[in-house]
């Protein structure tokens, strides 16, 4: 039988580790080996506290399938068996290989992976503590001995200290569940660290939504009261672009009711395309790039500060992520995602969510244009932890292809004369 | 493994069909179609109890007869033997094809592909199956299938076909050729409709022309 009583041989022992965590880590290091339902479904029995039959499960899963684990695998595993008081001898029967070849997984951004999820977490997002990043990618391979329908959605989750990896995973994929989309979620961060499955997906992923600096705890947020005006504009990591607001604040938001229930006011943030209705307002702050997709551009009837204000640039909430995508075609719709196809409003709402720091002069000072034509760009804050490599690199693009833009804006009207007075 | 032993696991399976849920029942099954019995033996009698499962007298005797050879836990199994009458099953059987369902019904064609006269396979049906009083927009395919040999092993193969088509807790009843048909299975039987017919028992046929 499997020596349940040494070291597993994983970094750390862990020490301080309660079971829930450490099996779940298990499951972590076995995405894209076990089939997702497997995955899914071990981790909501971790996140309720039903930890012999997550356990169970995922041996029970990875014997028939003949799954390879490794020798500290299998190890964790027989004493993760035992822990939960199941039985540690089924560990045995698992089929145990030294060097495992990492699984070569396809993973995909095309077709919107990312469709309706901003909506789906709305509330998620809202509630749970510490949550950093979603991102959203198809893989477009099997996982498995028993895989389910190709491609499947990957949804990846960056989380911080505070929150715990199994209720997020669990949460996650609930509210997704609840919402009609099929996804697999990983969960990752302090304490459960990605592995090559997770990179290589978060390298094609989509961001689905990033949270600001200052948004690291949820109940921070939630602690706020509801504002009757409009709410703040926030910003994501380091500079990524909020624009805060492309026209003059409507009316409609500032006279508005405070939300009824304990929305996080404060968090309420920018999204490219014009807020929604009434029953959309409850997501102010962490706006899914596609919250609005498919729909027409509402005039803002309602309260929850969807605009944010114009020069108070606070930073509080999470944020709607606008990356240019690569499929960009055909997406001539209201999203926020098309940065190379902005319109020029769209451009000014970026302009303006960038120039956050009132400090800095305006670059473009020879040309005598209005706030709403130009706006000064910061630099970039790259070094933000919070940030992927991919996402300083989109941010690279971003701001380059502003700075282009202001560049040209400003050469077009001195050419023009339009506005030169000196 | 024994051959007598594997049905009566495989029996035990069909029989709980309805009773425990869909995700956990594919997988078991699939455990089964595996060969890995042992831990089937070693899950299962816990599931059920935790589940709040209990097992007529014939699905116990099975119980025993396919699982404690593999190491079941003989409490556990004891406690599943209720004294109850079964209560009655809490679906309703279709043969109509929901309106939701693509009119292109790729399930039906590659099953259709793959088990056309195949030499243990006899007929195959499906029915569709909702929870009784609601609509039949959470209808589900049942797969219903006659076969003589190697059930198990055929239940996890069309299992897996159907999960890569979409159902992701497939609902395969393959059944012997001489079994008792629990109510479950009749009904479902009753309203279903022919998907092809394999190369076994040629006048076995699983509902009356």
């Amino acid at each position: 039988m499997v020596d349940v009583h040494g070291s597993t041989g994983f970094s750390g022992d862990h020490d301080g580790f309660g079971v829930p965590l450490r099996l779940y880590n298990v499951l972590l290091g076995l995405a894209g080996r076990l089939d997702d339902s497997a995955l899914s479904e071990a981790r909501e029995l971790v996140a309720r506290s039903h930890l012999d039959d997550a356990a169970e499960l995922t041996v029970g899963s990875l014997i028939a399938g003949r799954i390879p684990v490794r020798p500290s695998e299998q190890r964790e595993l027989a004493q993760l068996l035992e822990m939960t008081r199941s039985e540690p001898a089924l560990a045995d029967q698992l089929t145990v290989v030294d060097d495992i070849a990492a699984a070569e997984h396809r993973f995909s951004r095309e077709n919107e992976p990312d469709a309706g999820i901003g909506e789906a977490l709305d509330r998620v997002l809202r509630v749970l503590p510490d949550l950093r990043s979603v991102h959203a990618v198809w893989r477009n391979t099997p996982a498995g001995s028993v895989p389910g329908p190709l491609p499947q959605r990957v949804v990846l989750v960056d989380i911080g200290p505070e929150a715990h990896p199994p209720a997020v995973a669990f949460r996650v994929a609930d509210a997704l569940r609840k919402a009609g989309i099929a996804a697999v979620v990983e969960v990752t961060g302090a304490g459960s660290e990605r592995t090559s499955y997770h990179e290589g997906a978060l390298s094609s992923g989509v961001p689905v939504w990033l949270a600001g600096p200052d948004t690291a705890r949820a109940d921070s947020v939630r602690a706020e009261p509801a504002r009757s005006e409009p709410a703040r504009t926030h910003v994501g990591p380091a500079s990524v672009p909020a624009p805060p607001e492309p026209e003059p604040e409507p009316e409609p938001v500032r006279s508005a009711p405070p939300a009824p229930e304990p929305a996080p006011a404060s968090s309420s943030s920018w999204t490219a395309e014009p807020p929604r209705s009434t029953s959309r307002s409850r997501g102010e702050g962490r706006r899914s790039r596609h919250s609005g997709r498919g729909q027409d551009a509402d005039v803002p009837e309602s309260s929850g500060g969807q605009l944010p204000a114009g020069g108070d640039q606070a930073e509080q909430g999470g944020q709607v992520v606008a990356f240019p995508q690569p499929s960009a075609e055909a997406e001539e719709d209201n999203r926020s995602a098309q940065t190379t196809e902005m319109s020029r409003e769209e451009v000014a709402q970026l302009r303006a969510a960038i120039a956050q720091d009132k400090d800095k002069g305006m670059a473009l000072a020879s040309a005598d244009l209005s706030a709403d034509d130009l706006a000064q760009i910061p630099d970039l804050n790259l070094d933000d932890p919070q940030l992927a490599d991919r996402d300083r690199k989109l941010l690279r693009e971003l701001h380059a292809e502003l700075a282009q833009r202001e560049r040209a804006e400003a050469e077009r009207l001195r050419s023009n004369g339009t506005g030169s007075n000196g | 493994m024994d051959p007598d032993v594997e049905l009566a696991c495989h029996e035990l399976l069909l029989r709980l069909s309805g009773r425990l849920p869909d995700n956990l029942v594919w997988r078991f099954r699939d455990w089964l179609g595996e060969g890995a019995a042992s831990t089937l033996a070693r899950v299962l009698p816990k599931t059920l109890l935790k589940h709040r499962v209990d097992l007529d007298q014939a699905e116990y005797r099975l119980m025993v007869a396919g699982l404690i050879p593999h190491g079941a836990d003989w409490h556990q199994v004891s406690s599943t033997l209720g004294v109850d009458a079964p209560s009655e099953s809490g679906y309703t059987f279709t043969a109509s094809t929901p309106n939701w369902v693509n009119s292109v019904d790729s399930a039906a064609a590659v099953i259709d592909a793959t088990l056309r006269r195949r030499p243990e396979v006899g007929e195959v049906r499906d029915a569709w199956r909702q929870e009784r009083g609601s609509g039949p927009e959470g209808a589900k395919r049942i797969l219903l299938v006659t076969a003589v040999s190697g059930l198990p092993r055929l239940t996890g193969e069309l299992q897996r076909v159907l999960r890569v088509l979409g159902d992701e807790a497939p609902c395969v009843e393959v059944l012997p050729t001489r079994f008792e048909l629990p109510a479950y299975h009749s009904e479902a039987l009753a309203n279903s409709r022919f998907v092809c017919a394999g190369a076994a028992g040629a006048g076995q046929q699983l509902v009356p022309a």
